[in-house]
């Protein structure tokens, strides 16, 4: 079946083709890889086993945030509002630095990871909790979480910290050129995908985002749903925090937010729309290798860090276009 | 609808002034004129760049470029201003529609989502910040200082006619004229402002290039008082300007707005930081107050409002 399905696609692949865009997803992955192939025929040491090595690592460790920004903008969406969930830097920033003080309170590694993990489970649930029961917006709610964690990881100090063995492996480690945080992604990419898909849960979220009104009368607790998204959200923050804690070893002050924004946008070029019902998980793959990608890229032109911005800026602007653009000529057609 | 939007503009006015009867007896040197004036310039500028945000939410999107783009204005100043004041200002300005041209481009003509193509500019306008000024330097002009913080009988005469200006401007630009009765429309009903005529891209894209130039006129405003460019200075402006907007009753949705709900907010956010630095708390616990006030005021004001 695989085989001939194979062997038709290469005899009409011309005339496949245009369908194929006509997926959202197949578009995507086709745009992130003619992208990637088209800048490694620009500069060719893109493809660096050091870059690529650095690339999954990176996209891995956003994608484990973006998996659970994924799911809030499927289904944390509350009344009139869209769901968005803008704590999730925060609460990844928050962790890597309380984990020091938690493993000095505690003694012990594994209820450390718990109680990391119990902290951006309740995050979420604040989140979830001022949305549906104080019916503010999401946006407003987790940008007011985000200011008071950032508020509360900065009054904790640096403390130094030995960080287990197996943190360090999950964050730095590799198997030839993969790294352990991509594979870890990679699980729980899988994961996400079969809940997202063949579950009731899954289900659920798809229904209320496409209809919400629909599914509440077929019996889907709205509030509950909903409020689950945001704890999902903020669980993987934290895990997402972990990682990264085992990539930075040393935990800093200085952080600037590469996770809210970055795990949204991926969300959404991997097709995702905020309402409808419309997007995959299939769709965050692509996304934060191109996130991550494009950081990398810029580097290799030898220019300052002002005007890599700019390139940065100017790349997801044309690729989105094009990809924007070329969805709408494919639906017109 | 109307009275919906009163309702909330006032309970964020009521909050704002039990702050400033709570503050008044308790916070040391909050009623000296050198204070009054230190918030309403702080007022002033979150107040521009909350404007700015209430443009691109009112018709259904949003600006995350309008941080970076305050740190540009700086930027641009730190060079302009000291040459020709009036020059300065105005390559500011243009710097700003510019760049909520380019945000208008790409989101009605392109059809990108706002979030994404904001982003974009976001990050141009942080590179083009560092390109100018990598490190905080520069100088302004003392005299618009001077004049900004100038008190007559112990009264900032000047931020006050500002801020009135400004007000004043809004206001009769969102209810009294064409484009902001059509902003309303596109925000509110973006098929029935279609099927009214109204032409929808223009519209849009016009809302984008108002917040673009009022994000810089905040930065402009920023610059003269830190005195220099400085490439990082407005990114807490953008939570400011999302946090003010909505405490004033711009719902996120779009279609509604109020200017004078939207200056209740944004000295909300002035008096939280002015009241925490006065008490010698640091700028940490400032931000989980500001977080904590952001929830109150709009749950409680959505709670009232459906009653």
């Amino acid at each position: 079946m695989n085989l001939r399905k194979n062997i038709t696609l290469s005899k009409y692949l011309p005339e496949v083709l245009p369908s194929l865009l006509k997926n959202r997803t197949t578009a995507v992955y086709l745009s992130v890889v003619a992208f990637i192939l088209l800048s490694g025929a620009v500069v060719p040491t893109v493809f660096m086993p050091s870059n690529v090595i650095g690339v999954l690592r990176q996209a891995g460790i956003l994608g484990v945030v973006a998996l659970g920004q994924f799911v809030v903008i499927m289904g944390g969406a509350w009344r009139r509002d869209v769901g968005i969930d803008l704590s999730v830097g925060s609460t990844l920033f928050m962790i890597t630095i309380a984990f020091g003080h938690i493993v000095k309170w505690v003694h012990s590694d594994i209820l450390t990871i718990l109680i990391c993990l119990l902290i951006g489970a309740a995050v979420g649930l604040i989140n979830g909790l001022i949305i549906t029961k104080g019916n503010v917006s999401p946006f407003i709610a987790t940008l007011a979480v985000s200011l008071a964690e950032q508020g509360i990881t900065w009054t904790l100090s640096i403390t130094p910290v030995e960080i287990p063995e197996y943190l360090l492996y999950l964050g730095s480690g590799r198997i030839g050129l993969l790294p352990i945080a991509f594979l870890f992604f990679l699980v729980l990419f899988a994961i996400f995908w079969v809940i997202m898909k063949y579950t009731t849960y899954g289900i659920r979220i798809y229904a209320k985002s496409s209809n919400p009104q629909g599914a509440r009368l077929l019996g889907v607790n709205l509030a509950l749903y909903t409020a689950s998204t945001y704890v999902i959200s903020g669980v993987m923050a934290a895990l997402g925090g972990l990682l990264y804690l085992g990539f930075l070893v040393h935990p800093a002050m200085r952080f600037i937010d590469i996770f809210t924004f970055d795990s949204i946008a991926a969300v959404l070029l991997g097709g995702t729309e905020f309402v409808g019902g419309i997007g995959s998980v299939l769709g965050v793959l692509p996304g934060v290798v191109f996130m991550r990608f494009i950081y990398y890229f810029v580097l290799f032109f030898r220019v300052p860090e002002a005007t890599r911005r700019i390139m940065q800026g100017l790349i997801i602007f044309a690729v989105a276009a094009v990809f924007v653009l070329q969805s709408r000529r494919m639906r017109a057609s | 609808m109307k009275r919906l939007k009163l309702s909330r503009t006032m309970i964020v006015w009521l909050v704002d002034l039990a702050f400033i009867l709570i503050a008044i007896p308790i916070i040391p040197h909050f009623t000296t004129s050198a204070n009054f004036a230190n918030i309403l310039v702080r007022l002033l500028i979150i107040y521009l760049v909350a404007l700015a945000q209430s443009f691109a939410i009112v018709v259904g999107g949003a600006d995350l470029s309008v941080g970076s783009n305050m740190s540009l204005a700086t930027a641009i100043g730190s060079y302009l201003l000291i040459i020709d004041p009036i020059m300065g200002f105005l390559v500011i300005l243009a710097s700003g529609a510019i760049l909520g041209a380019f945000n208008g481009f790409g989101a009605v003509k392109v059809g990108l989502h706002p979030f994404i193509v904001t982003l974009c500019s976001f990050l141009i306008a942080q590179g083009l910040a560092l390109t100018l000024r990598p490190r905080p330097g520069g100088r302004v002009p003392e005299i618009l200082f001077d004049s900004l913080y100038s008190t007559y009988y112990g009264i900032p005469v000047l931020s006050i006619i500002l801020l009135i200006l400004v007000l004043l401007a809004m206001s009769f630009l969102i209810e009294r004229t064409r484009l902001g009765r059509s902003l309303l429309a596109v925000g509110g009903n973006e098929k029935a402002a279609r099927d009214f005529g109204i032409n929808v891209e223009l519209v849009k894209f016009l809302a984008y290039v108002i917040a673009g130039a009022l994000a810089a006129v905040a930065g402009f405003f920023l610059g003269v008082r830190i005195g220099c460019g400085h490439p990082y200075v407005g990114e807490p402006f953008l939570l400011y300007s999302f946090g003010a907007a909505v405490a004033g009753g711009t719902f996120l949705t779009g279609g509604t707005t109020s200017p004078i709900g939207t200056l209740g907010g944004a000295l909300l956010f002035a008096l939280i930081d002015n009241i925490l630095w006065l008490s010698k708390l640091s700028t940490y616990h400032s931000l989980i107050v500001q977080g904590i006030a952001l929830v109150v005021v709009v749950g409680v004001s959505e709670a009232v409002l459906r009653r």
